[in-house]
């Protein structure tokens, strides 16, 4: 697991209140119990609070998997 | 990279060491090495930590908590004695599964500042009480960290543990109401985070929110969720965006009148059909705009038109009784880039941003205390370090810093803003360690000071503990502990002031002086719906009522004494110009009150039409000064009989046989209106104690007593007034008479 990895690990066992969440990248809104478009909101506002960036409308159309986050955070984390 | 044992140099130039340590650790692994590092890191950079080296100190302390002598390791860190090494073991002791010992820690744990950081500590303490079991104690830290947070991740938390801990005790709470939060945009971003920040003000709640956009219908229809749901307080949060204005408005008057009229229709109906008392939100003035500047300058451009909105939305609410919540203000105070994200709103209908919702919630629910009349009433004050710079019994007068350099300015800048309180009627209170004579000294002598010593109600200086004193000053004040705000720099007075009167309001004060007015601000704690005549006197009457008292003492009976302040009582049925006050005093009076049944403008309103409902008003002036309206009765026809369904009385006028004359005007309108009997009614309340036997004193029978301890009593209505010799009456309440 790289850094990015374990603090998006963090971010969702916070977020879900589920200490026992190992993020794969298939994962989408049915795998994890509580995500639904409403949480998806607010976890962003969770990522870009712990990761100290904001993203923008395309961005956001992507992100719907845990895959595609990472993605997205590691695209964004090496164009700063 | 090899274990160091130290805390290599380079630590010392990050802006923030510890986390630095802990990127290097996840390298590490969790050697002997690692952990003396760990111990090095948090001995050297943990006096001061902020909210996101906590949450990774917490999250490192989960993953080193695994192995078997936890318990050994967290009371070797949290023997090093920084914040960050207690919390650090507190969070491993969690992770082991020691919730009593972690709360242990947390709760004696020193504050690393009075933010979000406390907020932590707290909801961590709450958290850990509640997984050992003591739901029972998990109220107090729920209650600090929602007063304390600034973040809407932290009000999630204790929303989450609030439900928790409702589920397995009784979290007592001054009141409950049922809130429906309708408006534009999706409201469930924010409205159910209203729990947590009113329950920050001791409020209990059930939240009905909207759906989006759907206000208009969920107000109208009358067989909607919001009908089923009978809100006892409907809030209205519509955004700028919904009210559909060009950037350039053809008639803009017409515009705004119509914009004014539709939000006017919409409180009538919640007025009427459910009683409700409403919060209207006002409307940001969005930044971004193609008229720039402009758009506030021509007469029909966008800004113009909300500026001109919102100016006279605060009339036409003010006129409807509704409240208003300044959300251009809460806008511009987190800043309108942090306030809305064009991004957030365009994806996903989120405005304003999550940044923006601790503040709007917590200013929301200072409203919502406010409707519930549970406004705190006095503001107490330490001195020394409070409200100047050093100590007067050891600086004396030349050596205190008050006025004069940029420190002295602060603290008389924070006694302009006492003073402002004081003038719309919070009376203001000392309570001080200190000899009385050298802290009078200060207002009576000092050439900066603008307090002055007739500006406080009570001056308590002295060597009592300070809880002591303020259950003093409440009672010389005549009003509930739970009504007074404690002021003191000093975070020891604070926390033993908390312990031994939790009841008292303790807002958490910052090192510099000159951010008290912003902190004190902040906390809400004055908010009140309305600023009447008797608001601004009141002040005034606090002080006089503590002479009044001196005259009493020195007078050797009661007739003699209540002679001697020659009272002029005015009784009138209740009239509009004096609705918000009555309103105001039928929702804060707790002491002389025999229903305590609190009310809304439109009920009120209903019972002024109600040629059934007898109503009357007290307005007492005597030789110190104008109390103003302070006293309410409301009585109902029934049949033959007039039923008392609400009689209060303010505190301040208490002891002076007003009542008397209140309940002599009812029974003279009754007379004349051919009613047989007058029944009374006493509630019980936990404070309502002194009225329990007030119609037994005034003869009445008894005619039911219930298990709760609620009577009703009768009295047939006598068929002359008795005399008054002790004060002037002016009676208008009565009925008129037929011609005799």
């Amino acid at each position: 697991m790289t850094p990015t990895d374990q603090r998006l690990q963090a971010v969702f066992r916070e977020f879900f209140n589920d200490e026992s969440l190992e993020l794969r990248d298939g994962m989408t809104f049915s795998d994890i119990r509580g995500w639904d478009s409403l949480a998806h909101v607010t976890l962003i506002n969770a990522l870009e609070a712990e990761f100290g960036l904001k993203f923008g409308v395309r961005e956001l159309m992507k992100m719907k998997s845990v895959g595609a986050i990472r993605q997205v955070l590691t695209a964004k984390a090496s164009a700063a | 990279m090899a274990a160091t044992a130290h805390a290599p140099a380079f630590l010392d130039s990050l802006d923030d060491p510890i986390r630095g340590a802990l990127a290097l650790q996840s390298d590490d692994g969790a050697g002997e090495g690692a952990l003396l590092l760990l111990q090095d890191v948090l001995s050297r950079y943990g006096s001061r930590i902020g909210p996101k080296t906590m949450h990774a100190l917490a999250r490192h302390a989960k993953s080193a908590a695994l192995g078997a002598d936890a318990a050994v390791r967290a009371a070797q860190i949290r023997a090093i004695g920084t914040p960050a090494a207690q919390w650090y073991a507190a969070a491993m002791l969690e992770s082991a599964g020691s919730f009593e010992a972690a709360a242990e820690a947390l709760d004696v744990m020193d504050d690393v500042s009075w933010g979000e950081e406390r907020a932590l500590r707290l909801e961590a303490l709450a958290r850990n009480r509640l997984r050992a079991g003591d739901a029972a104690r998990v109220g107090l830290p729920l209650r600090y960290a929602a007063q304390a947070t600034q973040t809407r991740q932290t009000l999630v938390s204790l929303d989450r543990l609030l439900t928790q801990a409702q589920q397995s005790a009784d979290l007592p709470v001054k009141a409950r109401r049922r809130i429906a939060v309708l408006g534009s945009g999706v409201l469930d971003f924010w409205a159910g985070l209203l729990r947590p920040a009113l329950f920050g003000f001791d409020i209990g709640c059930e939240i009905l929110t909207g759906e989006y956009d759907q206000y208009q219908q969920e107000i109208r229809d009358p067989s909607s969720r919001l009908a089923k749901f009978r809100p006892e307080i409907v809030v209205l949060a519509v955004n700028w965006r919904s009210l559909g204005l060009l950037d350039e408005t053809a008639d803009p008057a017409a515009t705004v009148r119509n914009l004014i009229d539709g939000m006017a229709a919409l409180w009538r109906t919640c007025q009427h059909r459910y009683r409700a008392a409403v919060i209207q939100l006002n409307f940001e003035i969005p930044e971004v705009d193609p008229l720039g500047r402009l758009s506030a300058a021509s007469p029909g451009g966008r800004a113009r038109v909300i500026h001109t909105l919102n100016l006279e939305l605060w009339d036409a609410a003010q006129q409807a009784r509704v409240a208003v919540l300044d959300v251009e203000q809460l806008a511009a105070a987190t800043g309108k880039r942090n306030w809305s994200d064009p991004g957030m709103w365009i994806a996903a209908k989120q405005y304003p941003t999550t940044d923006a919702v601790p503040l709007l919630t917590r200013n929301l629910a200072a409203l919502v205390r406010a409707v519930c009349g549970l406004t705190s009433k006095c503001a107490v004050l330490d001195l020394d370090g409070t409200l100047w710079g050093g100590v007067i019994g050891e600086d004396g007068l030349d050596g205190i810093r008050l006025g004069g350099d940029a420190e002295g300015e602060a603290y008389t800048a924070f006694h302009q803003y006492l003073l402002g309180l004081r003038r719309r009627g919070i009376p203001l209170a000392v309570c001080s360690k200190n000899n009385e004579d050298d802290a009078r000294s200060v207002f009576r002598r000092h050439p900066e000071t603008v307090l002055k010593e007739d500006d406080f109600a009570v001056f308590l200086a002295n060597w009592e503990p300070k809880p002591d004193n303020l259950k003093n000053i409440a009672a010389m004040l005549n009003i509930g502990v739970d009504s007074l705000v404690f002021l003191d720099d000093n975070p020891v007075e604070r926390n033993l002031v908390r312990r031994e009167l939790p009841e008292v309001e303790v807002p958490e004060l910052p090192d510099d002086p000159a951010r008290y007015a912003e902190a004190l601000h902040a906390t809400y704690l004055f908010e009140s719906l309305s600023l009447t005549d008797e608001d601004r006197r009141r002040a005034d009457t606090y002080r006089d009522n503590v002479l009044r008292t001196e005259l009493a003492e020195g007078s050797t009976n009661l007739d003699d004494y209540l002679v001697s302040l020659r009272m002029k009582v005015d009784l009138r049925p209740f009239d509009e110009t004096n609705l918000p006050r009555i309103v105001q005093l039928i929702n804060k009076t707790n002491q002389f009150s025999l229903t305590t049944r609190r009310t809304t403008a439109s009920e009120v309103m209903a019972w002024m039409q109600d040629p059934a409902c007898y109503t009357q008003f007290m307005r007492l002036q005597d030789r110190f000064g104008d109390s103003g309206v302070t006293g309410a009765m409301v009585a109902v026809r029934e049949g033959e009989t007039l039923r008392i369904v609400n009689w209060l009385m303010s505190c301040r006028v208490l002891g002076r046989r007003i009542e008397n004359l209140m309940l002599a005007s009812l029974i003279r309108h009754a007379r004349r209106a051919g009613v047989a009997a007058v029944i009374g009614e006493y509630l019980p309340t936990a404070k309502n104690g002194q009225t329990s036997d007030l119609f037994d004193r005034f003869g009445f029978e008894r005619i039911e007593e219930r298990e709760d301890g609620g009577r009703l009593y009768r009295a047939a209505v006598p068929a002359e007034d008795e005399p008054v010799t002790w004060c002037e009456v002016t009676d208008t309440t009565a009925a008129e008479v037929s011609a005799v």
